[in-house]
């Protein structure tokens, strides 16, 4: 045996050292292709590749293919600037600053040309068919602006911004999908976010998606976002700061949502104060029930709801309880329901979810049967109808149901959300909260302005301050 | 189980009948090959003019009893062989034992034909050649193979030991398993070449392609010599065709059978022919608008057909031909058309668990798949002697899988709406799928004796797979059901969603080429042996993918029928279809090889020592077809060279028993996709490639102990540990990529760099007369620590890490047959018992939501006897019990069984301990009835 042996010890000795000598991972060479980094251009009338600078007041650009701005680079637009984007996979791609200041006498369009005037239907009662508007029909628009992890900065003050929401050609950056795209995308946690006083009309699924960062969205009108899924304003975890003074008209699901999804200790909750704002028949192009249509609280998250007009939106003020919301750190209330039909006064509070009445709501939840829990089913026929917020202009009763109802804004809008002198919601407002503001004030770099609470229920307030549309 | 009662009494009459012995004089003795001492089962024996007559059982033994006194003459006789005659003289109670060795009648063919050849498929073969290879081995026979109630060379792969195979949708074996590590690190070859994968992302090729028909034995490999291609960390599948025989010989066999789900519900099928081969963009090219008219929902239309039986047939035809025979040509042919019908209900997690970290589900999906495959394999080995220093081999294989599969699904959200049982958002989902995987392989092989002692041969091979799903099409529809405010539940109208459909197209490519030299020369008296040889593979991949939906213009347009909504105007969301999807992507891969390897017997060749170093050159360029600069990681070119030292002893502590230790390096290449940049939503999460990942290096080692007792070719024992440290392991794993509210599965080395996988395997073959037990033992560890997170009581998410096996894998597996040989009867009979213990079916980035698979027992029986002489019927029924697969979380079902929480409540939650269930399929049992000619 001792024979046997020996020779074995060599050659495992040996086996050994072989094995040591051997040991390496990893491979000789590895390349992958990257982005070529392109020095920016300079602006031309028509816009594609890497560009910075500044595009000039009053001038109409042609978008023709995807824009990149260059991390430490800013694209800057001046006001009464058009961009006429006329490929449907073009897009911002930003890693660095956008910043899009338009005014109330000139705003900014980024649109796409020959998509105005009867492609807009504004007809509240009529059941056209959401497919065939070119609202939602992504055939015709373009994918949006796409920040990436690195742009610090996005600021959009009056522009228009239309149609977008076109599914990419290729994955645009890591780990976002080529479809669906957002016209807005944001996903830096350390980065600012303003959208103010700006119009967003039509996309495909969620109006604005936040995959994080410091936000303000404040004043603008959103029209027509989404078409049978997509919420309008879509805020994931690390996602902190204010949704107020925003009208929402004919969403397919919710207006605002909040929702703490892929949570991590690491970063912050997700934290958002939305209030004052205006919410018209939000939620019906939304075929499944299990959505909200216009303010949803949805897992871990946090944040306050007071002011805010629903007006025959499918289900009321959603706290959800499964994957549950931070309901020790959410406050709402002096919140205003009104219903044209039985399905939507049996909505106000809707049923499966813990949402909890409160006695400052309008009207009174005390038209709750007695022993009513918060996510019970419950009859309210007498509502239908009742507390009429007494719009300026826009038909109410309206019928309710159908597959659209919506309105416009658009050369002119034939409709006005701002509310009648005589209006039951003039002086409901609850003013005694500050807003949690987490971007800087600034004409061009921040925030114009955050404003208050106000005393009026909704966007408009009568002392002429909130949504200036 | 009035099957095993029949069974049972089955056995006692054979007991009995075995020991009612008189008192007078027996013969007895081993009837075994003169050559080699293998015994021979199914041997005549018997005194010439007497009635005394017995048949050798499997271990070769006979009995003769009763034998009156006097001279007698003992024959016996096997066909092929000689007969054996010697006088006995009997006296009074005394036992006599006579051994037998037979002689081969067939004439010696020419040297290089190979010596004394075992009979081609048999055990005693398979034995054989474990015990004299050079790497460590586990092989099944065709005989065996015949046996058993498996129709795919997959099923056949869970019967060896060491093996666990991961099923498809309809619970039949596609992938194997070896030692515990998952397919990724295994890789198949077929006559020792590797053929190329239909898979659209992998490199593993799907073994149910194969039909058992065609092969002479499967391999299983465990380590790896020189010569041998490197990348296997858990072993080899080598499937050994059908070879020339050395006489004419002729096999036929013919079969039918049923899935006993067929007879519960009648079976969908569709219309494939209305299948289109190509979509609009492939047509017209990419700048078309594509129109409804382009997609005819013909295919779609499902019509139903009460129980529709299988039928499975196969041919083989082998001979020699020319004046001294040297040219031998074998064919084999197999096809099986199969339809099976399984039940599936899956609860699909919610992105992200509860406080506490509590299951969450988003959906429950009650599906229900048909399936139809029809099977086709031809295969060819024709082989030339040229001279006595020259052959040439040429084989052609192909192969045909058919699979046509009608997957309906209805879909319940499991959300605010659905406030308890019967409530929720309801969708129905009808895909119709064809798929198609075609694998064809010609090789031409040459051996030539250059020199006294220096033999060269030579392979050159050309592989083609190819999977084509056309047009694979899913029409949605769906309703509310709604409590009211009378607490009644309101169904709503069932609304038409609309259509998608997709098309892809794999084809996978490549030209081998391999040359090896051998010198066997003797230094000092001792045999020793060099090979040297290289390899150069040049492989092309290419696919191709896109897709298209519509929904209704009318978005609440009533769904009564397909034929009533097949013509209402619809948008189609992506006209152009996906241009610029990830799964349309291109690889080109080229490897180089070269090693030399040595054999020198020590100590009167107790000791052999096999040792020797290969080297690889990889060199892999891929890249997205849609080539846009915008975009990071388009392509990726890789190159790395891997040293591969191996060494394997064996020593002969008997004539009978080896002991083997053996070391070897090895590498795992990632799959073609994987290193795409792709991004696409999957089931759960987004799902992301990943162009940085590295390939896995690991080292081996393994220790066996092995008895093949002699005069007894069809026993073994086989008792193995083995260990395996790998470096860069690749798992499916969860990243953020610095977004912190996203959540991606992308395959990764696992961090820590690191996984060690070691375990221990026990197979064990005995035979009592015409009895025979056979089993096998495996058990595995491994463990890796993966960062995960964790919801804390608040709900909120802290990041944690888990130690956990890897992905798939079983710590036991385990097989048990019993059999019974009589071939005086003509009969064979078989209970196969398969154990799979507890493994990890699907990963959850979350620290215990992981879903296992419990441990599952499928028990098959199968049987054979001969009518008249070489024709023989069969039956086989696979999955007596009809088990369940069931997958689990490790935690208990209790907060979804609360009836005081119906929103919570769900359906299914029964398991007998408490646990959540979160997949259960049936597969239903599958008679066979056949009937087997054979000549030979």
């Amino acid at each position: 045996m001792k024979k046997f042996i020996f020779p074995v010890i060599i050659i495992c000795t040996l086996l050994q050292s072989m094995f040591i000598s051997c040991k390496r991972t990893g491979n000789d060479y590895t390349y992958v292709s990257k982005t070529p980094i392109i020095k920016a251009s300079a602006i031309s009338d028509t816009l594609h590749g890497t560009i910075k600078g500044t595009l000039l007041a009053g001038k109409t650009y042609y978008m023709d293919s995807a824009v990149t701005i260059n991390a430490g680079d800013t694209l800057f637009i001046q006001s009464g600037v058009t961009i006429n984007v006329i490929n449907s996979y073009a897009f911002f791609h930003v890693n660095g600053t956008f910043i899009s200041i338009g005014t109330s006498t000139a705003p900014n369009w980024i649109t796409v040309p020959g998509l105005t005037g009867s492609n807009k239907q504004d007809n509240p009662s009529a059941a056209a068919a959401p497919s065939t508007d070119s609202a939602f029909t992504s055939a015709r628009s373009w994918c949006g602006i796409a920040c990436d992890t690195s742009c610090a900065l996005l600021v959009i003050k009056w522009t228009h911004i239309e149609f977008a929401g076109h599914n990419y050609n290729i994955s645009p950056m890591p780990g976002v999908l080529k479809s669906p795209s957002w016209p807005i995308y944001f996903s830096n946690h350390n980065g600012h976010m303003i959208l103010e006083d700006s119009w967003l009309y039509g996309s495909v699924d969620d109006g604005v998606r936040f995959a994080s960062g410091n936000i303000c969205v404040m004043r603008n009108t959103f029209e027509k976002v989404s078409f049978t899924s997509g919420d309008c304003l879509n805020a994931k975890q690390a996602t902190v700061g204010i949704m107020a003074y925003n009208l929402f008209v004919g969403t397919a699901t919710n207006g605002t949502k909040a929702s703490n999804k892929g949570s991590s200790t690491t970063f912050p909750e997700c934290q958002l104060d939305m209030y004052n704002n205006t919410y018209v028949n939000g939620g019906w192009r939304q075929a499944s029930t299990a959505h909200g249509s216009d303010i949803d609280f949805e897992q871990n998250a946090r944040g306050r709801a007071y002011n805010n007009l629903i007006v025959n939106c499918k289900a009321g003020l959603r706290v959800v309880s499964s994957p549950i919301a931070d309901t020790a750190n959410l406050r709402y209330g002096y919140n205003y329901f009104y219903g044209d039909s039985i399905a939507v006064v049996n909505q106000f509070y809707p049923p499966g979810n813990i949402t909890i009445p409160q006695p400052t709501d309008i009207p009174n939840p005390s038209y709750l049967p007695t022993g009513y829990v918060p996510g019970a089913v419950y009859s309210a026929d007498a509502l239908v109808g009742q507390n009429n917020p007494l719009f300026v202009n826009y038909p109410l009763p309206c019928p309710y149901g159908y597959t659209i109802n919506y309105v416009g804004y658009n050369n002119p809008s034939p409709y006005n959300f701002r509310l009648q002198a005589s209006s039951p919601a003039i002086g409901k407002g609850f003013t005694g909260f500050t807003p949690n503001n987490v971007v800087p004030i600034d004409p061009i770099y921040g925030a114009t302005a955050i404003t208050p609470p106000g005393q009026d229920i909704g966007c408009y307030q009568s002392n002429g301050t909130g949504n200036q549309h | 189980m009035r099957l095993s009662v029949k069974y049972t009494s089955l056995l006692f009459i054979a007991y009995f009948s075995l020991i009612i012995n008189g008192f007078s004089a027996t013969i007895r003795g081993i009837v075994s090959e003169k050559q080699n001492g293998e015994p021979i089962a199914g041997a005549i024996v018997m005194l010439d003019s007497t009635a005394f007559v017995a048949i050798t059982g499997l271990d070769g033994t006979y009995t003769l009893n009763n034998i009156p006194v006097g001279e007698h003459l003992l024959k016996i006789k096997y066909p092929s062989y000689k007969t054996f005659s010697q006088s006995v003289s009997v006296k009074d109670d005394q036992p006599i034992v006579i051994n037998a060795g037979l002689e081969s009648a067939v004439s010696q063919l020419s040297e290089v034909l190979i010596t004394a050849k075992l009979k081609t498929g048999s055990d005693e073969e398979a034995r054989s050649i474990e015990k004299n290879s050079d790497p460590l081995m586990n092989i099944i026979s065709a005989r065996t193979i015949e046996l058993l109630p498996d129709v795919t060379v997959a099923n056949v792969m869970q019967r060896v030991s060491g093996v666990q195979v991961q099923r498809n949708a309809n619970g039949e074996a596609r992938y194997a398993a070896i030692r515990g590590m998952d397919k990724r690190y295994n890789y198949t070859t077929v006559d020792g070449v590797k053929i190329a994968s239909p898979d659209d992302k992998g490199r593993y090729v799907p073994l149910d392609v194969f039909p058992v028909e065609l092969v002479d034995r499967v391999e299983v490999i465990k380590s790896l010599t020189p010569s041998m291609e490197g990348d296997a960390i858990g072993g080899v599948t080598n499937l050994v065709m059908k070879q020339a025989p050395d006489h004419f010989v002729i096999s036929a066999t013919a079969a039918t059978g049923y899935n006993e789900n067929n007879f519960d519900a009648s079976f969908s099928k569709f219309n494939q022919k209305a299948t289109f081969d190509n979509d609009p963009a492939k047509l017209y090219g990419t700048a078309y608008q594509a129109k409804t008219s382009d997609f005819p929902l013909g295919s779609s239309n499902i019509s139903h057909v009460q129980a529709p039986p299988n039928g499975l047939y196969s041919l083989s035809i082998g001979d020699r031909f020319l004046k001294h025979k040297q040219l031998g040509v074998m064919f084999a042919g197999s096809y099986q058309n199969t339809f099976k019908q399984t039940d599936n209900i899956f609860f699909k997690p919610a992105a992200q668990p509860g406080a506490n970290n509590l299951a969450q589900f988003d959906d429950i999906e009650i599906r229900k798949y048909a399936t139809q495959e029809a099977r086709t394999g031809l295969h060819t080995n024709i082989d030339y002697i040229i001279n006595d220093k020259n052959t040439i081999d040429l084989y052609g294989l192909f192969l045909n899988l058919n699979q046509l599969e009608d997957r309906n699904i209805s879909d319940t959200t499991i959300g605010p709406n659905r406030a308890g049982p019967g409530q929720g958002v309801v969708s129905y989902k009808d895909r119709t799928a064809m798929r198609v995987d075609k694998i064809a392989s010609f090789k031409l092989k040459g051996k030539h004796v250059l020199a006294n002692k220096l033999i060269l041969d030579w392979t050159g091979a050309f592989n083609k797979s190819t999977r084509d799903v056309p047009d694979m099409t899913e029409i949605s529809s769906g309703q509310n059901f709604i409590l009211d405010t009378n607490h009644v539940i309101q169904k709503s109208t069932l609304v038409y969603k609309g259509w998608s459909k997709s098309w892809e197209k794999t084809s996978d490519q490549d030209f081998q080429g391999f040359v090896n030299l051998t010198y066997t020369p003797s230094i000092f008296g001792k045999d020793v042996e060099f090979k040297a040889g290289g390899m150069d593979k040049n492989k092309d991949r290419y696919n191709y993918y896109n897709s298209y939906s519509a929904s209704p213009v009318n978005t609440s347009l009533p769904f009564t029928t397909l034929a009533a909504v097949a013509d209402s105007p619809m948008l189609i969301s992506n006209s152009l279809g996906d241009p610029g999807n990830a799964l349309t992507y291109r690889v080109h891969e080229n490897i180089y090889a070269a090693y030399g390897q040595f054999k020198i017997f020590f100590f009167d060749n107790k000791l052999e020592a096999l040792g020797g170093v290969r080297v690889e050159h990889t060199h892999l360029y891929d890249s997205l077809s849609e080539n846009s600069s915008a975009i990071n990681a388009v392509a990726g070119t890789y190159d790395y060279t891997d040293v591969l030292p191996s060494l394997h002893l064996k020593y002969a502590l008997t004539e009978t028993q080896n002991l083997r230790l053996s070391y070897y390096e090895s590498i795992n290449r990632p799959g073609f996709f994987e290193l795409v940049n792709y991004s696409f939503a999957g089931e759960e999460f987004t799902e992301i490639g990943n162009p940085y990942l590295n390939h896995s290096i690991a080292q081996n080692f393994d220790a066996r102990y092995e008895l093949f007792p002699k005069h007894k070719g069809k026993e073994q024992l086989l008792a193995g540990i083995f260990y395996k440290n790998i470096d860069d392991p690749i798992e499916y794993l969860i990243t953020r990529l610095d977004k912190p509210s996203a959540q991606y599965l992308q395959p990764e080395n696992v961090p820590g760099g690191n996984a060690i996988n070691y375990g221990a395997e026990l197979a064990y073959t005995k035979y009592f007369h015409y009895f025979g037990i056979t089993g096998n033992y495996t058990y595995t560890h491994s463990a890796i620590k993966v960062n995960d997170l964790q919801a804390n009581a608040a709900g909120l998410l802290v990041n944690a890490t888990e130690t956990r096996p890897l992905q798939g894998q079983a710590a036991h597996v385990g097989n048990l047959s019993v059999f019974y040989k009589n071939p005086v009867l003509g009969l064979d009979a078989q209970v196969s018992a398969q154990y799979t213990g507890r493994h990890i079916a699907l990963l959850s980035e979350y620290v215990g939501l992981d879903y296992y698979q419990k441990g599952t027992t499928f028990l098959d029986f199968s049987c054979e006897k001969r009518i008249v002489n070489r024709l023989s019927v069969y039956a086989k029924v696979h999955n007596l019990l009809n088990t369940p697969t069931i997958l689990e979380l490790n935690a208990s079902n209790s907060q979804f069984t609360n009836s005081k929480n119906p929103a919570l409540e769900l359906p299914y939650q029964n398991l007998a301990d408490g646990k959540t269930l979160v997949e259960k399929s049936l597969y239903g049992r599958n008679y066979l009835v056949g009937l087997r000619y054979k000549f030979n």
